[in-house]
């Protein structure tokens, strides 16, 4: 075992030890120092893992380090960043939350980068552990009010629910292939019916942290009751740790010439999943009037779309097409992050400023927050896909993966999801733009003042607008997807 | 019958004995009870051999699930100590490193809540 494979993963813990026992003490501008040191040490494991040699060798049979992995680790460490600056206006000056707050984050982040390499079914599940755990407790933090307090025992519950499905199914994959190793799977698995059952299991565990259809039921009660911060944490960050080493145990661990009933297996339910989740999505999200739910059932059809990458490597042995889908999901999932992290920001600072997040608080939000409702229709037309921002380039990347590989109904199908999307996500851009505000709504006492969450809304709808357009964000990908 | 499926003979042979072993206690209490019981007394839980007083159900303060926590954390430390003190001298320098790199991580744990005033009762 290699150690210097870890030091970005030990430079994040050791920063959120130091920030948990720093944050008991009571000193001027705690929050800030605590948030800017979590910064600091997100960016010094950055730097650590671009700059200390040794750090691209091989780690033993639990874990792979590729450009794949390696992208998705500074992927997460990179979203992370706002996030930390949008939590700070979470939490009042006395609290003593922000220092649990950037410690579970932290450890999360650990957990979820630990995830994306993993290449063993023991590290698999350990690092799905080690980020769900701090997840719940990040849902909770601000349980005053009942629908919080639900959203948190829901998602606990059910979360321990699903990892215990998927150490189930890890266990029946066990008993007759023999082995937790991906690459010793791939000669192992010979389709027996337990071997089938596991993967399910497997499948399952995953899909949930994931929100897919049909294990979605969590997603728009905690979106709804959790803090908006933690919301966007909660809908990005599992996401790509989910998808990446679904994507790595499909291609490495499954062998699609050993047993057809086992390949169908895995091809269909996997097709399903994704085409379940894109229709389900879209047409539960029409009928929705408080913005949050709209953003889960959205965060559903959109997990829809980046599992045709997935698709596309269960259905295509060819290496070409799947380095084609694996593209697909990094650009989706890139684009995605900063999609999410700027709305929830946005819905953050309107939850503040006008008392609730249902459609009628957002009617008329561009005649009091121009540059707050500039930055949700960027990031809405972004999710809706439509050219030159990031989302377009996502969904472009993925279908072509998915025409290439012969998946056309699935392909025609997440079109049409699109267009049914658009519905929705310009309902809220006309309550924004086209309607006067509604007076009940509107809290005209408290003074807006400088908020974070509205920087980082700022921030990361003007990245949307122009990742696309950066040539090198496209180098990286198409590097990164090669060495899958 | 091939080695693997083999293995799991013993497994079976375990979970018959042990259910067998629960069975015959059951058995054993009930062929050598007394069958006539006279006072309500012998019939009530037993609660230290004095008379209870309360239900079982009672509100009890919430404090008490952090010093719970907190055990629980020390105790299950305690018990990966064991297999370890047993192995340490072949083990060599490596696994003391290790061990005080996990008694480290436990004790961020117990000074934060030490901090934060969780361990005092009012």
């Amino acid at each position: 075992m290699n150690f210097a494979s870890f030091y970005p993963e030990m430079v994040l813990l050791v920063g959120a030890c130091i920030i948990l026992l720093l944050s008991v003490f009571k000193f001027a501008l705690r929050k800030y120092v605590l948030g800017l040191l979590a910064i600091l040490t997100v960016v010094i494991s950055f730097i650590v893992m671009q700059a200390v040699p040794g750090i691209r060798e091989p780690a033993g049979n639990l874990f792979v380090q590729n450009d794949f992995s390696n992208f998705a680790r500074g992927l997460l460490l990179v979203i992370s960043v706002p996030i930390l600056i949008s939590s700070l206006d979470m939490f009042n000056d006395a609290s003593k939350r922000q220092g649990e707050f950037v410690f579970l984050m932290l450890i999360s982040v650990t957990g979820l980068m630990l995830l994306v390499q993993s290449s063993h079914m023991l590290s698999l599940y350990l690092g799905i552990e080690l980020s769900s755990i701090p997840l719940y407790m990040l849902a909770g933090l601000k349980s005053h009010n009942p629908k919080s307090k639900e959203a948190v025992v829901k998602y606990f519950l059910l979360g321990a629910f699903a990892s215990a499905m998927t150490i189930y199914g890890i266990s029946l994959i066990y008993t007759t292939a023999g082995t937790f190793s991906f690459v010793e799977l791939f000669n192992n698995i010979k389709g027996t019916p337990l071997e089938m059952a596991g993967f399910i299991f497997v499948l399952a565990g995953l899909s949930f942290k994931i929100a897919a259809v049909p294990f979605h039921f969590w997603a728009p009660d905690v979106y709804e009751g959790s803090p908006p911060i933690s919301t966007a944490f909660i809908s990005v960050a599992p996401k790509i740790g989910a998808l990446i080493v679904l994507s790595r145990f499909i291609s490495m661990g499954i062998n699609p010439a050993a047993s057809d009933n086992f390949a169908n297996l895995v091809k269909w339910s996997i097709a399903a999943i994704s085409a379940l989740s894109m229709t389900y999505g879209n047409l539960t999200a029409i009928w929705q009037t408080e913005v949050k739910r709209i953003m889960a059932y959205s965060s559903i059809a959109q997990i829809g779309y980046m599992l045709i990458g997935i698709v596309v490597i269960a259905f295509s042995p060819e290496a070409v097409i799947r380095s084609e889908g694996a593209r697909g999901i990094l650009m989706y999932v890139t684009a995605y992050a900063l999609m999410n992290i700027a709305v929830f920001s946005v819905i953050k600072v309107v939850e503040a400023r006008r008392g609730g997040t249902t459609l009628n608080h957002f009617k008329g939000l561009s005649k009091t927050d121009p540059g707050l409702a500039l930055a949700m229709t960027v990031s809405l037309v972004s999710l809706l896909g439509i050219p030159f921002a990031a989302g377009f380039f996502g969904k472009l990347l993925i279908f072509t993966a998915g025409v290439s590989a012969g998946l056309y109904w699935l392909v025609v199908l997440a079109v049409i999801n699109s267009a049914i999307s658009a519905f929705y996500y310009f309902g809220i851009v006309k309550n924004m733009y086209f309607e006067a505000p509604d007076q009940e709504c509107l809290r005209t006492e408290t003074k807006p003042g400088f908020s974070f969450a509205y920087l980082v809304a700022v921030i990361c709808s003007v990245l949307t607008l122009v990742i696309g357009l950066l040539p090198w964000i496209y180098q990286l990908i198409a590097k990164a997807s090669e060495s899958l | 019958m091939n080695d693997y499926s083999f293995g799991y003979l013993f497994v079976g042979i375990f979970a018959l004995v042990g259910l067998a072993m629960g069975l015959i206690a059951f058995f054993l209490a009930f062929a050598l009870r007394p069958k006539r019981i006279d006072s309500d007394l012998a019939t009530t839980s037993y609660e230290c051999g004095i008379p209870p007083k309360t239900d079982s159900k009672i509100k009890f303060n919430i404090r008490y699930i952090v010093f719970a926590l907190i055990f629980v954390a020390f105790d299950v430390e305690a018990v990966f100590l064991y297999p370890w003190a047993v192995k340490v001298k072949e083990l060599g320098t490596y696994a003391i490193f290790e061990v005080t790199l996990f008694i480290a991580i436990l004790l961020v744990g117990y000074f934060y809540a030490w901090g934060r005033g969780l361990l005092k009762w009012d």
